[in-house]
């Protein structure tokens, strides 16, 4: 699904936020990418979705090389996607329910059809109740929740969360990353960057490290460091 | 169907964007009205005028007094051989009973001017009343016609028309000058506050663009919100300028009452529609040409 082959990034001619990655993630396949702050998760993330363009190296979604994608296409590259972004993103002017419609009606889905399946994401994710509340009237962790909604409404290919569990309570996080697993259990590919050790050594999946750009651990089911 | 939901959404969110930004919206929405006001304004002015000198057209272009002695045979054969020429619109023969009773009417109000003048005799000769599209040709007739022993004398009113036809080609002047320059600063306004939305709005954008938007997706709302503008302001300037006209026409009715001053109801929709359609133009071009500078996809 997802293949990085001899990625570098380079910021400024002298930045190296990624240095000759190679990676290979399958369909389905669920994988915390770990590492310190600075060490080039959001980065690589940035690239799969065409935030950003490798310095060099090929970057591969689902068979197509991004290189190659032409500008009008990037659309529709990032709608088989659903992000879950570090600071959430959400728009504090629309509603909890109308913050999530939006995700379809970006790919064309309007009117009532959009709101059912809003309300449909919402149950999943145990907030069906605040439909009609503002973003800034609920808790962190529903906000968090809310943006995995808008991140699933639209059935994507890939799941990517950029530290979805930053700040939150443990309990809160576990919550949340359970709700993950749930995901990819759909048959959803996900990626989740975090630097939350207790999440990653709790749920035993593949651990991708990262340390300077550079992909120092890649273990089906790991810890978030080795001893 | 789908289409339709498609720009009731876009629509949505172009009033959201616009109650969001309310303070912005009102400066912008004051202006345009003002604008479109002033523009509105001009343009019935400038009816009024045309109306008023196509009156004054329609009503004669040029009278010839015929000679007391002129044989009504000659009247008659001049008349016809004015009929043959395809540049007289029409041709009228006014004896002087009709021509009496016109002053008569004319006068109703003030009937004791008319004795003295007038005495126990009818001295109003008979006459022709011509009307034709071609000035230059009148003028050459009346040159021509002079000279006839069947005319007394030849008449040309068409200095007062004259004189209304340059002033409405200056207040036209003017007028299209000032509508463009209007035009123009509406054009700004709107794409001012276009701008300064889009630059509000620029963290959104970025995430729309992350969430797969497309440029359409991004850019309609802030058309539409243009447009919008636009037709508050049409609704507005239509408002005022309809008020206007109808207290203009009764106030005109009531101090000069010869004038063909009357309520002229297919007039006012046509110049709602004239401000409707330009608030659209003006308010969609404004955004669009803000958007397609500022909003880079």
């Amino acid at each position: 699904m997802i293949v990085l082959r001899n990625v570098s990034k380079v910021y400024d001619f002298s930045v190296t936020a990624l240095d000759d990655v190679t990676l290979s993630v399958p369909k389905g396949d669920f994988v915390f990418l770990v590492g310190h702050n600075g060490a080039g998760k959001t980065t690589l993330l940035s690239l799969l979705v065409r935030a950003d363009q490798a310095s060099s190296g090929v970057v591969l979604v689902g068979g197509q090389d991004l290189a190659m994608l032409r500008e009008s296409d990037i659309p529709l590259l990032r709608r088989r996607f659903g992000i879950v972004f570090q600071d959430l993103k959400l728009f504090p002017g629309k509603t909890v329910a109308e913050n999530v419609a939006l995700a379809l009606q970006i790919q064309g889905h309007t009117g009532r059809r959009a709101y059912q399946s809003a309300a449909e994401a919402l149950e999943l994710v145990g907030l069906q109740h605040k439909s009609s509340s503002l973003p800034g009237q609920i808790s962190g962790g529903e906000q968090r929740k809310v943006a995995i909604a808008r991140a699933i409404v639209h059935r994507p290919e890939i799941f990517i969360a950029d530290e979805p569990t930053a700040s939150l309570p443990p309990d809160t996080a576990w919550e949340i990353t359970t709700l993950l697993m749930q995901i990819n259990r759909l048959g959803i590919t996900t990626l989740v960057a975090t630097h939350d050790r207790d999440v990653v050594d709790g749920f035993s999946r593949r651990v991708v490290a990262l340390d300077n750009g550079r992909i120092v651990r890649d273990v089906q089911i790991g810890k978030f460091q080795e001893n | 169907m789908a289409g339709f939901s498609y720009l009731a959404t876009m629509s949505a969110n172009a009033i959201v964007n616009a109650w969001r930004h309310r303070t912005m919206t009102l400066i912008t929405v004051v202006i345009v009205s003002l604008m479109m006001t002033t523009l509105g304004m001009f343009l019935m002015v400038e009816n009024a005028l045309s109306v008023l000198i196509v009156s004054m057209e329609e009503r004669v272009n040029l009278i010839i007094d015929l000679a007391d002695d002129a044989p009504p045979a000659d009247v008659l054969a001049l008349r016809q051989q004015l009929l043959e020429d395809s540049r007289i619109i029409s041709v009228a023969y006014i004896t002087p009973e009709e021509a009496l009773a016109r002053l008569r009417e004319y006068f109703a109000d003030e009937p004791e001017l008319m004795q003295p003048l007038l005495g126990n005799r009818n001295p109003l000769p008979a006459s022709l009343e011509l009307r034709s599209d071609d000035p230059d040709y009148l003028l050459a007739l009346a040159r021509q016609l002079a000279v006839s022993p069947l005319v007394k004398e030849v008449i040309i009113p068409r200095d007062v028309v004259r004189n209304l036809s340059r002033a409405i080609q200056v207040v036209r002047f003017f007028g299209y000058t000032l509508g463009a320059g209007l035009a123009l600063v509406t054009l700004f306004v709107i794409g001012s506050t276009i701008r300064l939305t889009v630059y509000a709005r620029r963290s959104e954008i970025e995430v729309l663009r992350l969430m797969g938007a497309s440029d359409h997706f991004i850019r309609w709302p802030f058309l539409l919100e243009g447009v919008f503008f636009g037709l508050v302001g049409a609704f507005v300037a239509s408002l005022v300028v309809g008020i206007a006209y109808l207290w203009v026409n009764e106030l005109l009715q009531q101090l000069i009452n010869f004038l063909p001053v009357s309520v002229d109801s297919t007039y006012l929709l046509r110049l709602v529609l004239t401000l409707t359609v330009f608030g659209i133009v003006i308010g969609g071009l404004g955004s669009y040409l803000s958007v397609r500078r500022f909003l880079t996809i």
